[in-house]
Parts: C-alpha cells; sequence; structure tokens
C-alpha cells in the first residue's frame, strides 16, 4: 500500500470515530430544534442529525416548564465558588508541597496522593453524616466547602510548581518578598497554564455532579442543573424535544470555557504532563 | 556597606553530603572577592549559605557588625544576580527594576528615580518597557545587574553571571561588573569556576576544592605561589605543571623523575639550592608553562606531541625524549613565542627558568 493511500486510510478511520463520538450531540442539538413529535420518529435515520424545520419552541418551553434561570445560577455559582476557592486553596498547598520545608511533608504529600484515588460514593454516606450533624443540609455551603480541597488538584499544581526555576523565588526572596508574596507576584503570573488546566478539569468534573447534591439537598432554590434535568425528564408529559433543548443548555457553559481556556489548558496538561 | 565574613562555616547537605568545611573566610568593605573552583567546590554553596537561601549547619556568618546567621534573605539587605538571571518574565524592564524598591516601599517619586538613574547607567534606558524574552543574552545580563544595583545593597553577590554568555560579551560584560563595582565600591562576592574571570575581576580570590578554602589572596600572589599542588593547577591556562623530582645523588643536580632532566643546582637561584639542602626524600617541582624556552641554561632533548597555535603564542605539548613511549604520563606544556612552529613528532630542545621552579612535599604543599 502506498504512503498515500495509508495516510488516506487512517483519516479516514479517524474521521469515523470522531463522527461516532460527535454524534449523541449532533442528534441532541438537532432535536432540540425540531417540533417533539419528529424526533423520535426520525431518530433511526440520517434526518436525525437534521432538523428540517427549524424553531425554538422548545427551548420556549424549558423557561415556562421550569424555573431554568435559577438551576442555571445555582449550577454557576456553585461551580463558580468550587473552581475559584479551589485554585486559590489547592495552588497554595502545592507550593508549600513544593517549596516550603516542614516537618512531615512527604508524609502528608503521601497521604494527599493516596486520597486520590477514593471516589465521592465511597465517603458519601459518612460525609452525609457529618453536614447532617452540622445542620448544612440543604444549602449552597454543603455543594461547594466538600469540593473545595481537591488531592488532584493539589498534585497538579505540585508537579507544575517543582519544576519552575527555583532562581525565580529565590531572586524574590532576596529583592525582599515574603512567601505569600513572592506566591502571588512572581508564581502565580508565571503560572498560568496550570490555573487554567486545573479550572478546567475541576469545572468538567463539578458540572456534571448529581449523587451529592441529590443526598443533600431537597428544595429546588438550591439544586443544581444535573438534578434538574433528571426531574425535567420525569415530568409529564415526556417530551424529548424540551429534554434537549434542556441538554443543550446544560452543556453550552462547559463549551465556552473550554473553548476559551482551551490554548492555556493544552499548555498546562503539556507542561504538568498529565495524560486525559 | 559592609565587609562580610565567614567564621568557621560548616554546610551538611540533609543526606549527608558535605559541602562546606570550616570556612573561614574575610571580605574587605567594598572588596571584590571572587570564589573559584571546580564544580563541587563549595562556592555556591558559601554564596548561598551568605545569601541566607540555605541554612547553615554550623559556624556564623557576619555581615558588618551583625550576625546574620538567623536572617532571611530579604532581612540581609544584600542583591544577587543569578547564573540564569531570575528576572521575572511577566514584567517589563521597569517591573523588574522597581520589585526590590516596592519591597522596600520607597516611594513611588523616589522609585522611578532610583529605576532611571540605575537604567541610565547601564545603558538599559531604551529597553524599559520590553520584557526579558524580547532581550539579548548580554541585555538580560545587564537588567539582571540593574536589579541588584538599584537597591544600594550592603553586598553584591554574584552566581556565575557570565556563563551564559558568549566569549566576546563576556569579556565586555566582565570589564563593565569591574568598572561597575569599583565605582559603586560595594562589598561583592563572585563566584565563578573560570579561572580567567577570577584572576581578572577579583582584588582577591579564594580558591576552594572539596568544600575547603585551599588558598586566598591577591590574583597574581596565587599565580606566583601556590599554597598547593591543586591551586597550582588550578590557575593560570593550561595550569602549572607538576612533575615528581628528586636530588641526584651526589645532591648536586635537581632530578625531575621520570623525564630524565637534571639541572645542575649551580645554575639554580639561591633560594632554590638552599631549599634543596634540606629536602630528603622525594617532592614534586610546579613549573608554569611559560617557564620554559629553547634557550635557556641546561636544556634537554623534547618530542613535541601536539602544538596549540594561539596566534601570539603556542601551547606545545612535549615529552621527553628519554620517554619513548609516551602516553601523557610524563608530559608537559610549554608556552612559546617567536620562532618557527614546531610539529608533532619533532624534537626540541628546552630549558627552563629557575626563578619560576616551585617545590612542593608529597602532599602538594608549597615549600619555601
Amino acid at each position: 500500500m502506498t504512503s498515500r493511500a495509508a495516510i488516506a486510510l487512517v483519516y479516514t478511520g479517524l474521521l469515523l470515530m470522531g463522527l461516532l463520538f460527535i454524534s449523541p450531540i449532533a442528534f441532541m442539538l438537532a432535536g432540540s430544534f425540531k417540533p417533539d413529535a419528529r424526533v423520535l420518529m426520525e431518530a433511526g435515520e440520517w434526518r436525525a442529525f437534521w432538523p428540517a424545520e427549524m424553531s425554538l419552541q422548545n427551548y420556549r418551553d424549558v423557561f415556562t416548564r421550569v424555573d431554568f434561570a435559577r438551576f442555571l445560577w445555582n449550577s454557576l455559582l456553585i461551580n463558580g465558588a468550587i473552581v475559584g476557592l479551589g485554585l486559590l486553596v489547592n495552588a497554595l498547598a502545592g507550593y508549600a508541597f513544593a517549596r516550603l520545608a516542614w516537618r512531615g511533608r512527604d508524609l502528608m504529600l503521601s497521604l494527599v496522593l493516596a486520597v486520590m484515588i477514593i471516589p465521592i460514593e465511597a465517603i458519601a454516606v459518612p460525609l452525609f453524616y457529618l453536614v447532617s450533624l452540622f445542620g448544612w443540609r440543604d444549602t449552597y455551603l454543603v455543594q461547594i466547602l466538600p469540593f473545595i480541597a481537591n488531592a488532584f488538584s493539589i498534585y497538579l499544581f505540585y508537579t507544575y510548581f517543582i519544576g519552575m526555576p527555583r532562581e525565580l523565588e529565590e531572586a524574590a526572596r532576596i529583592d525582599g518578598a515574603g512567601v505569600l508574596r513572592t506566591f502571588f507576584s512572581v508564581i502565580l503570573p508565571n503560572a498560568k497554564a496550570v490555573f487554567a488546566s486545573v479550572a478546567i478539569l475541576t469545572f468538567l468534573t463539578q458540572w456534571g455532579a448529581f449523587l451529592w447534591p441529590l443526598m443533600v439537598t431537597s428544595s429546588e432554590s438550591v439544586r443544581p442543573l444535573p438534578l434538574a434535568i433528571a426531574t425535567f425528564h420525569s415530568l409529564p408529559p415526556l417530551q424529548w424535544g424540551d429534554i434537549f433543548a434542556f441538554g443543550m443548555m446544560m452543556v453550552l457553559p462547559v463549551l465556552l470555557i473550554f473553548l476559551v481556556f482551551q490554548p492555556w489548558f493544552v499548555r498546562g496538561v503539556a507542561a504538568t504532563g498529565i495524560k486525559g | 556597606m559592609a565587609g562580610v565574613e565567614y567564621r568557621h562555616v560548616d554546610k551538611t547537605y540533609p543526606d549527608g553530603t558535605r559541602a562546606l568545611s570550616n570556612l573561614c573566610l574575610s571580605v574587605g568593605d567594598g572588596e571584590l572577592m571572587v570564589l573559584v573552583g571546580p564544580s563541587g567546590g563549595g562556592k555556591s554553596t558559601a554564596l548561598r549559605l551568605l545569601a541566607g537561601l540555605d541554612p547553615i549547619s554550623g559556624g556564623e556568618i557576619w555581615i558588618g557588625d551583625e550576625c546574620v546567621n538567623a536572617l532571611s534573605p530579604q532581612r540581609r539587605d544584600i542583591a544577587m544576580v543569578f547564573q540564569n538571571y531570575a528576572l521575572y518574565p511577566h514584567m517589563t524592564v521597569r517591573r523588574n527594576l522597581e520589585f526590590p524598591l516596592r519591597m522596600m516601599r520607597l516611594g513611588r517619586s523616589a522609585t522611578a528615580a532610583r529605576v532611571n538613574d540605575t537604567a541610565a547607567l547601564l545603558g538599559l534606558t531604551p529597553l524599559l518597557e520590553r520584557r526579558p524574552r524580547e532581550l539579548s543574552g548580554g541585555q538580560r545580563q545587564r537588567v539582571a545587574m540593574g536589579r541588584a544595583m538599584v537597591r544600594q545593597p550592603r553586598v553584591f553577590l554574584m552566581d556565575e553571571p557570565l556563563s551564559n554568555l558568549d566569549a566576546a560579551l563576556r569579556t565586555q560584560i566582565r570589564a563593565e561588573i569591574a568598572g561597575l563595582q569599583r565605582r559603586l565600591a560595594i562589598t561583592t562576592v563572585y563566584v565563578t569556576h573560570d579561572q580567567v574571570e577570577a584572576m581578572t575581576l577579583g582584588d582577591r580570590i579564594a580558591v576552594l576544592n572539596a568544600g575547603r578554602l585551599q588558598q586566598v589572596g591577591p590574583p597574581q600572589v596565587l599565580y606566583d605561589r601556590p599554597a598547593n599542588t591543586f591551586v597550582a593547577e588550578f590557575l593560570g591556562n593550561p595550569g602549572m605543571n607538576i612533575l615528581a623530582a628528586g636530588l641526584s645523588r651526589d645532591r648536586r643536580s635537581l632530578q625531575l623523575r621520570s623525564s630524565g632532566w637534571e639541572i645542575p643546582l649551580a645554575e639554580l637561584p639561591q633560594r632554590c639550592r638552599e631549599l634543596a639542602q634540606h629536602l630528603a626524600g622525594p617532592f614534586l617541582v610546579g613549573l608554569r608553562p611559560e617557564a620554559f624556552s629553547p634557550r635557556l641554561g641546561t636544556t634537554t632533548e623534547m618530542i613535541v606531541e601536539t602544538v596549540e597555535s594561539l596566534g601570539h603564542e603556542r601551547l606545545v605539548t612535549v615529552r621527553p625524549a628519554a620517554d619513548t613511549k609516551g602516553g601523557g604520563q610524563t608530559s608537559l606544556v610549554a608556552r612559546l613565542r617567536g620562532g618557527q612552529a614546531e610539529g608533532a613528532g619533532q624534537k626540541i630542545e628546552l630549558g627552563l627558568d629557575g626563578e619560576q621552579l616551585r617545590f612542593f612535599d608529597e602532599q602538594g604543599d608549597l615549600m619555601g
């Protein structure tokens, strides 16, 4: 086989794979613009991916049937707080592990790395008991606080900081800056890539959080989008077009954030050496 | 401004590596002291301890009349130029220069004045709004110097500041550093592994090897009278030839062992004759490459191994004609000028200048 033919074959294969992966979103996107009756009717044919008549009716329906804006706000608030506070806390922790000398540092680092493999499902019940004890159920706080400190984020910051030239910090210290000043004036501005990576990764994992919010919230006023779409799904009448419109609006913020931060994200992933 | 003093300073790293042993060294107010030595010699460690970047294991370091052992780097009133410059990449040249002054909480107008003065002094004014990545190596080096100078610290620390520059630029900036240091008269501790830099820059040089101070003194003194064979071989390019030697049975002539070279004591200066009379066992002699010449006293026949021509002079590696096998054990390097260039394998006659002869005992320490 000639090399041209081989390349063509590889690209065709990749293209088919790409189409396969994008098809659910394309199906959802097309469906979100179709009248409800056509969504299932055309599901088995190519028209599933093509809205013949475009209509925003499904999107309007979502807003009239549920308080979508409220859920969106809840999700944005919870995720914004987790990402923002998480960046601060985890970056400082990663820096302390990478650069400060303190007793028990290596042991603590091993513990943090060990914690990475424990899924939320494993600690959900004791954690639920704990937050109930504090009377935090059905609040924003209970959906934010447990997720600020994150072992994986600390690990990403740690690996990035440990690879930064030490002289920069030493120069800052000699120039008269203390530890925090050095961190905020010298380290942080030179670590945008890892901040972007951690922000995106945190956002992606938390945006779809379902189990924990389901356990600790009961009122709509504090519930995030993943719970809302589950409820919406079971809300009669079953309207697939509406569900798709809801789904599209839920995916959109993630896509936007990824597209905006993508250049830094790629650099950050390359710099920290993590793999997807 | 202030002098610097190391008092019995030790440094052992947590893994047990002993980087510095009992260093005692005093640097005068306004003096430029060069710490020189091979990698792992302890020179950078000595600088980092003075900067407060690493904790000291034993002894005391004084800056002026203050023991700084317990002071953090920011409270020692020092400035440092790093080997890779360590400029803040996200800041413009101006912001880089301002940073230490902002940390000092100097007023806005005073900061601007000092930054502008320093920039003018170093020719950085047109570059003030650029970022480090937009500068050449030499310009970055100047910014690093500027950031150190703008503080007007008690002591300058320089950690191989020229090693990332090309040869021509290195010579130019070396001269600039020497000029600036003299003008500002700020006590400076300068670390380098380059003995040419050490010889040309230092008011005094301290040679360190394996964590121990070998010798300290003005460059010419170290060159002429090295305290031991390490200093003798380290300083000078190429270093001193060190040869095993002894006296002839009748104690009338000096024999350079394994080279078959025999020099009547009568041809040597008074100093050498007196010293030789007290020698019993074998010893070592040291000869700078420039001590050899084709027409000097008793000559001996040598075979040319290699010739490096530097234009104005030649570095000729020779071995005694008596040593037929060669192999470098008995080779020595002579610095020759004028005359016809030698070819490899050619036989030449070489004599030596007895004034330049140095004697070392078997442990390698200078005698006499």
